[in-house]
């Protein structure tokens, strides 16, 4: 056992045991979709979608701004790493939130080093592609039903 | 009434008190919440777990849409994320404090939980309800458990300045001495005579009248300027303390000391030095610490505080009971005083709780060796009460209130007469 989460089980609770775990590993997959399904607990399957959307519309911007973080460095990166971490956790691209928290938490000793960096932002983009898919998959599925 | 989520420090008395809040029966239709919010998938997770809940969920993700927002809706509940964009979350306290729907305000932030507290104090001193402080992210669930508690009363001090001082005000009021120490004396419960007197800040705002200090307090904290004020209200305290203790030789004064003045290493020696220059003995002073104020910055705390103790300055523990890790602070830390807090004064005439906590934490200051103040004794019962206890010294109406300096020495004159 790696984690506890305490019931009710709910999807930040779930994900901050998750986060909270050493063991999100590289064999785990970078979009947990079970976190989803949690969220859609909470807010509804057409909320999740919405969020999911929104994350997505987002992502150019994200990255454009972590990508000139990472340059800046500083509070600007701190700031950068610290939103996304919390808001890939939110939409279950939880190696990527795992990546921004750990050089979130390293800032507080030094400068992350260029390789956790690229890292980063080559788990983001893993991140988006894949939500990208279950996001059309979502679509597909709805459109087949109505 | 104020909690926080992951780190809870609702006063356990009032805690008990509520039940839930259960805003649909109140209110008979759907509450209006705002979600302010910069992070948009965070804003939006918050906005839609909200209507889930039953709310009329709106939300705005800059500083001008949320201004624009509050100025046309009436909301019941504002949930605002205190670091949108800088400093200017709290900016828009202000403006929250002016709505007529007196909407409940939830603060979230990504910092440290210290800065949550003093946005906390700064949004009670407004006037506001504050139902309290989450760490972000802000989960749906933990928002959900803030609101399944009763609704936060409105502050007691909801006397609001007319006017909200600015920081800049607030360094003039310094600089032009229309802040002043007044002086609230504590007594020996068993023989009433007079021990010392607590050395208060009060600031008389030209055309708007009294400040109360739960406003500008904060406010100085929040901008540096708790140092020379500290620094000017402990000049005017021992000062004072020299001219009261002709006839009174040995009364104390007590000072309240705030987190950053704790963060200076050169405290103990600053403090020896004016002491000296007054020559008054280390014994005359006593630094009043709120346990916040300890926990905030242990390491340094503890080496500053434990510096002026071996000085043989007095060190009491302020507000003791309504902050948390206060008995872990007590064994670190070399108090010479507990001052028992105000609210377990108020309810001890009613709440048998209460009175069972008092009686607990007298006689722990007993085992330990520590005086202990019961602050704001109101009533002759609670005096008695206290005494029967074995409470030493109390301070409260019951005794006097804070008084300017020569308001004080016709308090004493008459106090000599009536004794006489």
């Amino acid at each position: 056992m790696n984690g506890i989460a305490s019931k009710p089980i709910t999807a930040e609770g779930l994900a901050t045991a998750i986060d909270a775990s050493v063991s999100v590993a590289d064999t785990s997959p970078v979009l947990d979709t079970g976190v989803l399904a949690l969220l859609a607990g909470d807010i509804g399957k057409d909320g999740t979608l919405d969020v999911v959307r929104l994350f997505l519309a987002e992502a150019p911007r994200t990255t454009d701004r972590l990508q000139r973080a990472c340059i800046v460095r500083g509070a600007a990166l701190l700031r950068e790493v610290h939103t996304l971490a919390s808001a890939a956790r939110s939409v279950g691209l939880l190696k990527t939130a795992q990546a921004a928290a750990d050089i979130e938490h390293a800032m507080a000793n030094a400068e992350p080093d260029a390789d956790q960096l690229a890292e980063l932002l080559a788990l983001l983009e893993s991140g988006v592609a894949q939500l990208a898919e279950w996001e059309a998959a979502q679509h597909e599925a709805t459109v087949a039903a109505t | 009434m104020v909690r926080f989520i992951g780190s809870s420090c609702l006063s356990p008395i009032l805690a008990r008190r509520f039940g839930g809040w259960h805003l649909d029966t109140q209110l008979g239709s759907a509450r209006r919440l705002l979600v302010v919010d910069d992070e948009p998938v965070q804003c939006l997770i918050v906005t839609r777990a909200m209507s889930a809940a039953g709310f009329d969920a709106d939300s705005a993700t800059s500083l001008e849409e949320a201004a624009g927002r509050i100025s046309t809706a009436a909301y019941d509940v504002i949930v605002l994320d205190l670091s949108l964009g800088g400093r200017e979350g709290i900016s828009l306290l202000r403006q929250i404090a002016a709505c007529p729907s007196d909407p409940v305000v939830i603060l979230m932030s990504r910092l440290d939980e210290r800065v949550r507290a003093a946005s906390i104090r700064y949004a009670v001193a407004l006037g506001l309800r504050v139902a309290g402080a989450l760490a972000k992210p802000v989960g749906p669930s933990a928002l959900r458990s803030l609101l399944d508690q009763p609704p936060p009363q409105r502050p007691r001090s909801r006397r609001v300045a007319a006017v909200i001082p600015t920081a800049a005000e607030l360094a003039e009021a310094i600089d032009t001495r229309h802040i002043v120490a007044a002086f609230q004396p504590k007594v020996s419960l068993a023989g009433r005579h007079l021990v010392g007197f607590e050395a208060l800040a009060r600031w008389h705002h030209p055309p708007h009248g009294p400040v109360p200090p739960d406003l500008f307090v904060p406010l100085a904290e929040q901008n540096g300027l708790i140092i020379p004020l500290t620094r000017m209200i402990l000049e005017d305290a021992l000062a004072a303390c020299v001219r009261w203790r002709d006839a009174h030789p040995d009364c104390s004064v007590a000072v309240n000391i705030s987190p950053m003045v704790l963060a200076n290493p050169a405290l103990p020696e600053e403090i020896e030095t004016l002491l000296m220059r007054h020559a008054l003995p280390p014994a005359a002073l006593i630094a009043e610490i709120t346990e916040t104020t300890v926990i905030a910055n242990p390491l340094l705390a503890a080496e500053v505080l434990t510096r002026l103790r071996i000085k043989g300055i007095g060190l009491s523990m302020d507000d003791f009971g309504t902050g948390y890790s206060s008995l872990l602070t007590l064994l670190r830390l070399p108090f010479t005083e507990l001052k028992i807090d105000r609210s377990f004064i108020a309810a001890c005439e009613t709440d048998d709780e209460a009175w069972k906590i008092i009686r607990a934490t007298i006689s722990l200051a007993r085992e330990l060796g520590l005086s202990v103040v019961a602050e704001g004794i109101e009533t002759e019962v609670a005096e008695d009460r206290l005494r029967s206890v074995g409470c030493q010294i109390g301070q409260g109406w019951r005794f006097g209130r804070a008084m300017s300096e020569r308001t004080l020495y016709d308090w004493l004159a008459h106090r000599t007469k009536a004794t006489a």
